[in-house]
């Protein structure tokens, strides 16, 4: 599902480069579960989001589903976002004036699904994450752990193959975390590529696969029993 | 669908920024108005003015014979040339480049008599076209004469509305005789009041005209001073005028590139001359209208740029999950266009009620009613739209060009 080969990512700071990927070499598989681990500043969160092609590397290839998208154009790079990829953040990143039905079917809107069809699937995939009776209500009537899994149904909306939360659980208490983590569970066992970036051990460990990465390069990656 | 949401996130926007949205609006508004009154009054101001102007006739050409400047074939210059009604009628029917035409015979000072009403009037002899030619409308229940009139040298007469006042008050002049120079005539007509600014030999108010035959029966042949004609078609003067030179040169014998021997006043040059002039001023008062509307677009383009840099999580996170640049582009290009459409919409609106109101109060007769014509609107609307992309595009083009990944962490 994922191949990327020594890729590289630096940034201009005034006149300091800062060099946040130093060439990693990773392979993912259809149905994985991925933990990405490391302390602040090691880079997880920006080779998450050249795997989420938020970003491009400034060197080495990435192939997503055997496409090669590291030169593509920012349009190409949104229709993947749009039709492969499915964003969980930290701080959840819901619209505040939109329901939670309206936010969910968001990446909807972009794919030109109808309006009808839109609200279906929305509803459908609330029901999922145990929200159908919240459908209306706007973020700030949510809890915090509501609020993350209205995220991981708009996440789903679409059916994309590959889930990428940052810190999904870092603005929730342990239960709310809890749960989260289960959604997860659930959708790898339903075949979808689940990549976690935590610097939280407890949350990692649930993983099926832990990838350590400190100054840019993968320091260790080991599968565990699930 | 797509497009249902945007206008949702257009109000709630508005509703979070009341005062904002609000003035925004109101500068595209107070634009508005800018732009339609100005075009409206300048247009209510042409149109009074070309009614003044046709008040002396439309389409009209006038022709005084003159003195010769020039030697010709033996002759000195200064000699006058003499043309008769007679005449003036034969050229009338020679010439193709002519529409209508009439001699002009006139004597000033004779007495108009009615019952013990007596007053001073010029009198002129003329054909009916002259009427047409110069707006001489009669009030309902009168006429013009006509051919049967002139070919029957019937002593009829057109009279001035002044005139009809002084002789008959409040009374109906139609078939009553009054003495003209004590000769007896009967009123067929009397003159619409018109607005006129412009005559030669007084206001047609004051005027009596009648059938050139008649005329020349009663008082002579006499010389004209001048003529008066409508150039066939109507719009072009230059082959009329051109036309007469020659024939008139060839008849009296002068010098056909001597300007002196006639002097024309052609009012259809003097027409386009106006249209030209009204057209530079409806540009001008339009262009004043256009900036102020432009100073609205600029406020449209600064509450664009502010809502787009609050919203710039936002925007990311729509990026984060598929939108593309154009998604973007028109999400920010259409709450601009709202708030112009909307704006704009106050402005027409309250401006109607403006012209409205100044239609219903009184106006002096030189500026006209505002008029509120198709093109204004049209007009108005092209400025608009056009404020409404330009104040759109570049918030939403930098909306539009935004990192996701800065806009996330914003």
């Amino acid at each position: 599902m994922i191949e990327i080969r020594d890729i590289k990512k630096s940034y201009q700071m005034g006149e300091v480069t800062v060099e946040a990927l130093r060439g990693i070499d990773l392979n993912i598989g259809s149905g994985e579960y991925v933990a990405i681990l490391g302390p602040s500043g090691s880079g997880k969160s920006t080779l998450m989001q050249i795997l989420g092609c938020l970003d491009t590397p400034t060197a080495g290839t990435y192939q997503l589903s055997g496409r090669e998208v590291s030169g593509l154009k920012r349009n190409e790079l949104a229709e993947i976002r749009n039709k492969q990829v499915g964003f969980i953040f930290q701080s959840f990143n819901l619209l505040a004036h939109a329901s939670a039905l309206e936010n969910v079917a968001l990446p909807l809107i972009y794919r030109g699904t109808s309006g009808r069809q839109r609200l279906q699937e929305a509803a459908r995939l609330l029901e999922r994450v145990g929200l159908a009776d919240r459908m209306d209500h706007k973020p700030n009537e949510l809890s915090g752990g509501q609020r993350q899994r209205v995220a991981v149904a708009r996440a789903l909306a679409g059916d994309p193959d590959l889930i990428l939360a940052d810190e999904p659980t870092g603005n929730l208490d342990t239960h709310s975390g809890d749960e989260i983590v289960a959604l997860f569970e659930e959708l790898v066992s339903e075949g979808k590529s689940v990549i976690v970036v935590t610097h939280d051990l407890e949350i990692a460990q649930r993983a099926h696969r832990v990838v350590r990465i400190r100054d840019g390069v993968v320091e260790e990656d080991t599968r565990q029993a699930a | 669908m797509f497009f249902l949401q945007l206008t949702r996130q257009f109000f709630q926007d508005m509703r979070a920024r009341k005062l904002r949205t609000f003035l925004a609006m109101f500068g595209i508004g107070w634009g508005t108005v800018a732009v339609v009154l100005l075009l409206a009054i300048g247009g209510g101001f042409h149109a009074a003015s070309k009614k003044a102007m046709h008040g002396m006739g439309e389409h009209l050409v006038v022709i005084w014979l003159s003195r010769t400047t020039k030697a010709y074939e033996g002759m000195q210059p200064g000699r006058q040339i003499t043309m008769k009604s007679s005449d003036v009628v034969e050229m009338g029917r020679a010439l193709p480049e002519i529409g209508l035409y009439s001699p002009e015979p006139r004597r000033s000072g004779l007495s108009a008599q009615y019952d013990n009403h007596r007053v001073k009037v010029s009198v002129s002899g003329v054909t009916p076209g002259y009427g047409i030619m110069r707006n001489m409308i009669p009030e309902p229940g009168g006429r013009f004469f006509n051919d049967r009139d002139v070919k029957a040298r019937r002593r009829v007469a057109f009279i001035g509305n002044k005139v009809k006042s002084k002789l008959f008050d409040e009374g109906d002049p139609i078939g009553q005789i009054i003495l003209l120079d004590g000769r007896p005539f009967t009123v067929i007509g009397t003159l619409q009041e018109k607005t006129q600014t412009s005559d030669y030999g007084g206001r047609d108010a004051g005027k009596v005209v009648v059938p050139y035959t008649t005329y020349t029966a009663m008082w002579g042949d006499q010389n004209v001073r001048n003529i008066v004609v409508r150039p066939n078609p109507v719009n072009d003067s230059e082959p009329m005028k051109k036309a007469i030179y020659t024939y008139l040169s060839q008849k009296y014998r002068f010098d056909p590139t001597d300007e002196g021997a006639l002097s024309i006043w052609d009012t259809v040059e003097m027409d386009r001359f106006t249209d030209w002039f009204f057209w530079g001023l409806q540009a001008l008062l339009g262009l004043g209208g256009a900036l102020t509307l432009c100073a609205g677009g600029i406020g449209v383009a600064n509450v664009m740029f502010l809502i787009v840099r609050e919203r710039t999580r936002e925007i990311g996170l729509r990026m984060a999950v598929g939108a593309r640049d154009w998604h973007i582009l028109l999400q920010v290009m259409l709450e601009a266009g709202l708030i112009v459409a909307l704006g704009g919409l106050g402005g027409l609106s309250f401006s109607f009620l403006v012209i409205w109101a100044i239609q219903a109060a009184p106006t002096p007769e030189w500026l006209g009613q505002p008029q509120f014509s198709p093109l204004v609107s049209l007009i108005t609307i092209s400025v608009l739209a056009f404020v409404g992309l330009i104040s759109g595009i570049f918030p939403a083009r930098r909306a539009a060009r935004l990192d996701p990944v800065k806009a996330l962490e914003f």
